[in-house]
């Protein structure tokens, strides 16, 4: 599993330069937010094999990234070079959802969930004492 | 010279900076505390001083001029920072920690030489942070020099002797701990000008409502979400911002720092949170100086880079000298994590490349040694470079992303990953960097689209450690010591 998301990850790596290269950006945004994704199911993944909430988190940040940004290309080219009829807070409804919402929201799935998973799948307790026993170190050396 | 409150808090930045990073000396026991900070602290000073090394004096000044000349376009490179930090913890925050629990990690040359157990990728990675530090801290001489020249009066050499020396020296003496625990600092002072420079931002202009409606009807693009730049250039930076944090040795240096496993748990969310926190100060003294300009109480500006300073002229005066000390804290805590990288490459990585190592307990000494010497070639290089700094002032961060980041995000996490693909992948940056210097600067010519040249670097790069990886073998899958196979396992 681990070799064929490498892979994805090259494969959408190689995609975003050859669209890059010809300007093509909105197809370039959507293959950036596959495999920003795909980087984050990389590192939340555990072994080879073990997905955990990894498959979700992805899932979770590839939605927040296709709505924001499909959201902020509309508003941009519904009021393209004018004052938008409408305003959010004073604000462009285009860069409202450039900030704060897709600025808050993706801070969920990538940042945040850091910290909500790390007892349960990140690092448990359990985990470290294995990670410990494999490498010949005892766990009371830790503690001193 | 400025206001006599202005002068008062920059002096009291200044010895309070000073005396923390001569403390950390007490920290000091081994030549990892000295290179590396080898876990010396706990979550909180080590989050906020890695917040506080990636916020260079870049966003203070840089990021509200770009906000002032092109509106929004620049902020996709701020607003990436709310998932940076994430990815860096995610990708290899982990790793890197349960590598230093059982090797005495202390540069980011020790890692890739654990993991790719080659001379040739552990010099090669010492030469590009070198080179890069040089670099970075070139640049950085004149606008520190200017700044402190502008606030105390003193003539721009006596300034940059001021702030490089107390960065200097403190360095030399606690060397990568100085750093963190002066950085730390310095990011409090960051958080609370941020804070306060958002409320009056807002305060001044009416609100968002105010800001925005002003800005948009004298020039609607300044605050639509793309700005007057272009959609590969807005949205090459959010990808490279958001991943390349990863690569930055200032900050992947954090992880061995952390004195317990369990310490990795909050760290995103505080680093992360805290640029959060400052990205407001990078987007609202952009906008806010528009607004002055717009609604007719400032005239416009002669340079972009101006926007920062003109707003703190029409700021309370207590709080632009938090803000004045919040922009030399950005200046001084980027360029100490700089020089500590820069010393243990020289001191350390270098001559283990070659075959050879300075005896442990000289390695300190040498470090205080080649600090200096560093810190005054960087000065002199700064001072009189000229060109040449504008030049290589351009090798910053796309350039320590697209050298190190598949290094450390692919290396860790794919146990195919070969030295082979490793070598070649640092090489292809290095040498792709520097053609793109040559093709822009000197040669004054610029990449279709607005597409910026350290993108493509950092994906040719990547691309080059994952096909030679496919094809070739060395320290790889069973040639993996066991520590490095079970901290990848983890």
């Amino acid at each position: 599993m681990r070799d064929n998301l490498i892979l994805a990850i090259g494969i959408t790596l190689f995609l975003m330069l050859v669209t890059a290269l010809t300007n093509l950006w909105q197809v370039f945004a959507y293959l950036m937010a596959i495999n920003l994704s795909l980087w984050l199911v990389l590192g939340a993944m555990k072994g080879e094999n073990e997905m955990g909430p990894a498959i979700w988190l992805g899932v979770i940040a590839l939605v927040i990234w296709v709505c924001c940004l499909s959201a902020i290309f509309y508003y941009w080219g519904v009021f393209k070079g004018e004052f938008p009829s409408y305003t959010i807070g004073g604000m462009h409804p285009g860069f409202f959802v450039l900030f704060p919402v897709m600025w808050l929201l993706s801070f969920i799935p990538v940042t945040l969930s850091y910290a909500l998973l790390f007892d349960k799948w990140i690092l448990t307790e359990e985990s470290w004492r294995e990670y410990l026993k494999k490498v010949g170190k005892s766990p009371e050396v830790e503690h001193e | 010279m400025s206001s006599p409150v202005i002068v008062g808090v920059v002096i009291a930045y200044f010895v309070l900076t000073f005396g923390i990073g001569v403390y950390a000396v007490k920290r000091i026991k081994t030549a990892e505390h000295y290179f590396g900070a080898h876990k010396l602290f706990g979550v909180i000073v080590t989050s906020i001083a890695a917040f506080a090394a990636i916020m260079s004096g870049f966003g203070f000044v840089g990021g509200p001029g770009l906000v002032y000349k092109l509106g929004a376009t620049s902020l996709w490179i701020t607003f990436a920072q709310s998932v940076a930090f994430g990815f860096s913890w995610w990708i290899i925050g982990k790793r890197i920690r349960l590598i230093a629990e059982t090797r005495p990690i202390a540069t980011l040359p020790d890692i890739a030489d654990a993991r790719f157990k080659s001379n040739a990728v552990r010099g090669l990675l010492a030469i590009s942070l070198v080179l890069g530090v040089i670099a970075y801290l070139g640049t950085q001489v004149m606008a520190g020099g200017y700044v402190v020249s502008g606030l105390l009066g003193v003539n721009l050499e006596t300034a940059i002797i001021i702030v490089f020396g107390i960065t200097m020296i403190y360095t030399a003496i606690a060397g990568m701990a100085a750093s963190i625990l002066t950085d730390f600092f310095q990011g409090l002072i960051m958080l609370i000008a941020a804070v306060g420079v958002l409320i009056i931002a807002l305060v001044m202009t009416g609100g968002t409502e105010g800001l925005f409606t002003t800005i948009g009807q004298k020039d609607p693009i300044l605050i639509d979400p793309l700005g007057k730049g272009t959609w590969m250039l807005a949205l090459m930076w959010y990808f490279v911002f958001a991943i390349g944090n990863l690569g930055q040795p200032h900050l992947a240096t954090k992880f061995y720092a952390l004195k317990n496993y369990k310490d990795l748990k909050w760290g995103a969310v505080i680093s992360g949170g805290s640029y959060m926190l400052s990205s407001l100060l990078w987007t609202f003294v952009g906008y806010a100086a528009l607004w002055l300009v717009v609604s007719g109480k400032i005239p416009a500006l002669a340079k972009p880079d101006q926007a920062a300073i003109a707003f703190l002229a029409n700021i309370p005066v207590w709080m632009a000298a938090i803000v004045y000390a919040g922009l030399l804290a950005a200046i001084m805590s980027t360029s100490s994590g700089f020089i500590a990288i820069g010393t243990a490459a020289i001191v350390r990585d270098l001559p283990k490349a070659v075959g050879k190592e300075i005896e442990h307990i000289k390695q300190v000494w040498w470090g205080r040694i080649v600090t200096i010497i560093l810190t005054i070639f960087a000065l002199l290089f700064g001072y009189y470079g000229g060109y040449l700094v504008a030049i290589l002032g351009a090798l910053g961060w796309g350039y320590f992303a697209s050298a190190t980041l598949p290094l450390l995000a692919i290396g860790l996490n794919w146990k195919r990953a070969t030295r082979e693909a490793a070598v070649t992948s640092l090489s292809l940056a290095l040498i792709l960097n520097i053609i793109f210097l040559i093709y822009e600067k000197v040669l004054g010519m610029k990449l279709p689209y607005g597409i910026p040249s350290y993108g493509i670097s950092l994906i040719i790069a990547l691309l080059a450690m994952i096909v030679v990886s496919l094809f070739t073998k060395g320290a790889a899958e069973e040639e993996l010591d066991a520590d490095i196979r079970a901290a990848m396992e983890v």
